[in-house]
């Protein structure tokens, strides 16, 4: 009988979606704005605004699940070895940086807190890693998944954040390619996470237990396919329109959707012990 | 350590051995003793499977800690600083042998009637539960008892006073303990005779509790 983590709960699940889809808004709007735009601030300084928001309240998804609370500041210790407090250290200086940024829209701090953004992305897909007793989270697709799955995210925000700013149709169309390009390393990488021949037997038994595997391919489908879609149906078509901000929609939808498979669903923890199909422990006493 | 599953007779009484010499609140179990069915009807086998912390080599709840509250000794215990740790859990997420106990509330064994009536006893247990809320438990093999033993000149795995209880309390004797990395110690004996196994050594934690047939 396999059974489920119950360690890590919604508000775990929050703050991975929250404080990656932040991060990842930050890293998709500093990215457009530098590279393609040539330094349009009003669109880049609202998108700001709202990764910081959301990252912060990622953080007090944390805060809230911790058992101790007012120990807080100790999570800041084993920068060393855990992606837990690297995460904590690259979330805290992102808000910081970003908060700085507001007020004096620097491009030095704007690359810092960018840098940062990456590093708070890369870091929730590296904790996922490290917890061995949960094997659909050991494999190492997992933290691609969950990289492209907070950029996804937050290009999806970046779309509907510009969706309110109808001069910015330069940047809707190079958001939209970001689209393309976007869904189509989530597609693969997420079809790769559930079909890779390497998977362990744990992640194939998980996918293929209590309708897991259906609802996957439904967020593959939300997440990445229909985006897909629209972004090439509406790529040639510079200016904001409600597919663009459906495209949005549907990114952040399936970047929420594929972290809760991954974290309430799929965390089947690794039996002690396993003898065979036919193989059953008592006494699973947690 | 090492346990001889042929000895083991599911008996349960290092489980509460341990139960009662931690005092670990109601549900929590830093020791306990599964019970393990396989094969098909009719060869359907039965054994029991003793499971507590590890101590492994490489931990993987040391490395994940973000606040450095699990430690390891230099002889190899592995334990938990209990005024450091914040509960995030994510130690247990990281431990493949289930071997962690993170308390979210406690369950009371008694009714507030009976612990206004069984006075101070019941009463201290509470208290004492109370300060484990909200932070991540497990088996230090003793590590206090050890300690007061070694100080008294007693030998870790022969002498009680310097042996875990869940060894002590053993009715079949099938725990071994002592000092893996003593080559002529009675664990390294019977590890390397009995061809003892660990649980899950693909994963890299190395750990230091053994089993044997």
């Amino acid at each position: 009988m396999m059974r489920r983590q119950s360690t890590w709960g919604w508000l775990a699940l929050g703050n991975f979606f929250l404080g990656g889809s932040g991060a990842g808004l930050y890293v998709a709007a500093f990215a457009l704005n530098l590279f393609f735009l040539g330094g349009s601030t009003s669109l880049l300084h609202t998108s700001t605004f709202v990764a910081i928001f959301l990252v912060i309240l990622g953080l007090a998804c944390v805060g809230l699940e911790a058992g101790k609370k007012t120990r807080a500041i100790n999570v800041f210790f084993n920068i060393k070895t855990s992606w837990m407090s690297r995460e904590a250290v690259f979330a805290s200086v992102f808000v910081l940086l970003g908060l700085f940024d507001l007020f004096l829209s620097n491009l030095v701090i704007e690359t810092l807190a960018f840098m940062f953004a990456i590093g708070l992305v890369v870091s929730q897909g590296y904790i996922l890693l490290a917890a061995r007793a949960i094997p659909a989270w050991r494999n190492p697709i997992t933290p691609l998944l969950m990289w492209s799955s907070s950029v996804a995210s937050g290009i999806g925000f970046y779309l509907l954040i510009s969706f309110f700013y109808t001069t910015s149709s330069k940047a809707l169309g190079l958001a939209l390619n970001g689209v393309s390009l976007v869904s189509s390393v989530l597609l693969v990488i997420s079809t790769y996470y559930a079909t890779s021949p390497s998977n362990s037997l744990e992640l194939k038994k998980a996918l293929r237990s209590e309708g897991n595997g259906v609802l996957y391919a439904l967020s593959i489908v939300i997440g990445s396919l229909v985006p897909l879609a629209i972004s090439l149906l509406e790529g040639h078509l510079f200016e904001p329109s409600i597919l663009m901000a459906a495209a949005g929609i549907l990114l952040v939808a399936g970047s929420a959707f594929t972290k809760y498979l991954i974290l309430l669903r799929l965390s089947y923890v690794l039996p002690l012990i396993d003898l065979g199909p036919s193989s059953y422990v008592f006494r699973e006493s947690k | 350590m090492a346990v001889n599953l042929t000895k083991c007779a599911g008996c349960q009484t290092c489980t509460m051995a341990c139960k009662l010499d931690n005092k670990t609140p109601p549900g929590v179990m830093w020791r306990n003793v599964r019970d393990v069915e396989f094969g098909k009807y009719p060869n359907v086998k039965r054994f029991f499977l003793p499971v507590q912390c590890m101590q492994c080599l490489h931990p993987s709840c040391l490395e994940v800690c973000p606040t450095t509250a699990t430690k390891r000794r230099p002889d190899g215990i592995v334990f938990i600083d209990y005024e450091k740790c914040i509960g995030c859990g994510y130690c247990v997420l990281a431990c493949p042998y289930e071997a962690r106990w993170l308390i979210r509330e406690i369950e009371s064994y008694y009714s507030k009637v009976d612990t206004d009536s069984l006075g101070t006893a019941a009463s201290f247990r509470e208290n004492h539960y109370k300060d484990l809320v909200g932070i991540c438990t497990k088996c230090d093999f003793c590590m206090d008892r050890i300690d007061a033993g070694l100080k008294a000149s007693k030998i870790v795995g022969k002498d009680p006073e310097a042996t875990p209880v869940c060894a002590n309390s053993c009715l079949a004797n099938a725990i071994t303990f002592g000092d893996l990395e003593d080559p002529s110690s009675e664990l390294s004996r019977v590890i390397k005779d009995r061809h003892a196994f660990r649980l899950h050594p693909e994963l890299g934690n190395d750990p230091s509790v053994y089993y044997y047939w």
